[in-house]
């Protein structure tokens, strides 16, 4: 059996494994893994994002909102993923322009899973922009989130 | 009829309250916005890979030949490891395969004055086996990642003051290079890749919170009057366009800083 996976399948594999710590002994950040897990596909292929190093985390209660503002640049595109390990929990992920307005994105749910979601935004002009991150009030605890981007 | 209509608003109301619907609307600027005060900076690829969609770019002609080597002052030194990761970017953006080595060593040197060395060793032995293979986006990967691996060993050291000074650095690099592109060639339809206020309020906010302990190289001064005069330059009109003697306002103040920062 000669199977072998793409190169940059073996390489975030690899680094989900280094990432799950965060560099830090001990700190395991399953949130990460499960976003990193979820982005695979996009990552791959003549069309694929390129996936940053950098990344957010905290802790939501259910029925809360955070705000995390993003640059964006007009003519690029970004995917971002946003996820908890609790595979119960349902998450939401929106993004709003410089003035607060909702803009049109294309969700990409992973099949099966709630506690990851991803959404794709072409921004029409470069500034900032506000990803806002909620977890459903029907989900039972408070929850770590990670938050991954990539862009192309 | 009262009676269903009362029950349908209820239905699609709790409908939408079960799917959790987002508002419309935010107030980013209401006290109590449960906003998240960091965010991921972005690196100069990200601008550059805008850039270049539209059409090629004179990025050989962005590669300074200055002096990176460490400096006495640490803070300095995380200034220019910033600084020499953007050059690095704008190296494979040049692909320039000499100067993607040189500025490993430049990058292993800087680490190790920094006391994080040993993570850098190998990311830096990835970069020169990646570039001799020319696969650019990896060389681009790993660049980001020697990047990631020096900003986590700086927090796990509790040096997040440091890991701040290395995302200000590399900002300014890349700001460097395209405000540079964009004199050299310049059109308003790329000149809203500028319009970054918002990010600079948020690199303010972070440099401002430094201990003063950290800021007391003279640069500092420097740096705190450019980024509140980078923070007015940088906001663009409606519609997202500088003129060119914006850009050239912008160009200016980022380079008088860089010089700075390099020492010369």
């Amino acid at each position: 059996m000669n199977q072998t996976l793409p190169s940059s399948a073996l390489v975030l594999i690899f680094s989900a494994l280094l990432a799950v710590t965060n560099g830090r002994a001990g700190e395991i950040n399953h949130a990460r893994f499960v976003a990193q897990q979820a982005a695979l596909p996009a990552l791959e292929g003549p069309d694929a994002f390129t996936l940053r190093e950098s990344w957010l985390k905290g802790t939501l209660s259910p029925g809360e909102a955070k705000l995390v503002p993003q640059q964006l640049f007009k003519r690029n595109s970004y995917q971002f993923w946003f996820a908890v390990p609790d595979s119960d929990a349902e998450v939401l992920l929106n993004i709003y322009d410089g003035l607060g307005r909702l803009m049109e994105t294309d969700t990409v749910k992973v099949p099966g899973k709630s506690n990851v979601i991803s959404i794709v935004v072409t921004p029409k002009s470069t500034g900032i922009y506000y990803l806002r991150l909620s977890v459903s009030k029907e989900t039972e605890k408070a929850q770590e989130w990670a938050l991954i981007y990539a862009y192309k | 009829m009262k009676y269903f209509i009362a029950s349908l608003i209820t239905v699609l109301f709790g409908i939408s309250a079960l799917h959790g619907q987002p508002p419309a609307t935010i107030d980013v600027k209401a006290e109590g916005a449960p906003l998240i005060s960091s965010s991921v900076i972005p690196i100069p690829l990200e601008v550059f890979a805008a850039l270049d969609k539209l059409g090629k770019q004179n990025w050989a002609g962005q590669l300074e030949k200055r002096d990176l080597s460490p400096r006495a002052d640490r803070s300095r030194s995380a200034l220019l490891f910033g600084l020499a990761i953007s050059r690095g970017f704008v190296a494979v953006q040049a692909k320039d395969t000499d100067e993607i080595k040189k500025v490993g060593m430049a990058v292993q040197r800087l680490a190790g004055s920094l006391g994080v060395s040993r993570p850098v060793e190998g990311r830096i032995k990835v970069i020169i086996e990646t570039v001799e293979d020319r696969n650019w986006d990896g060389v681009k990967q790993e660049f980001d990642r020697t990047r990631q691996t020096v900003l986590n060993e700086m927090k796990t050291m509790r040096d997040d003051d440091l890991a701040n000074l290395v995302a200000l650095g590399g900002w300014l690099g890349g700001t460097g290079a395209l405000s540079s592109i964009l004199k050299e060639n310049y059109s308003p339809e790329t000149s809203d890749l500028l319009n970054q206020a918002g990010l600079l309020m948020q690199l303010k906010q972070e440099f401002d919170k430094l201990p003063a302990g950290i800021k007391r190289d003279e640069v500092f001064h420097k740096i705190e009057q450019t980024l509140v005069a980078l923070e007015k330059l940088m906001t663009s009109e409606p519609g997202g366009v500088f003129t060119l003697a914006q850009v050239s306002k912008i160009h200016n103040e980022t380079h008088l800083l860089l010089d700075a920062i390099y020492g010369n």
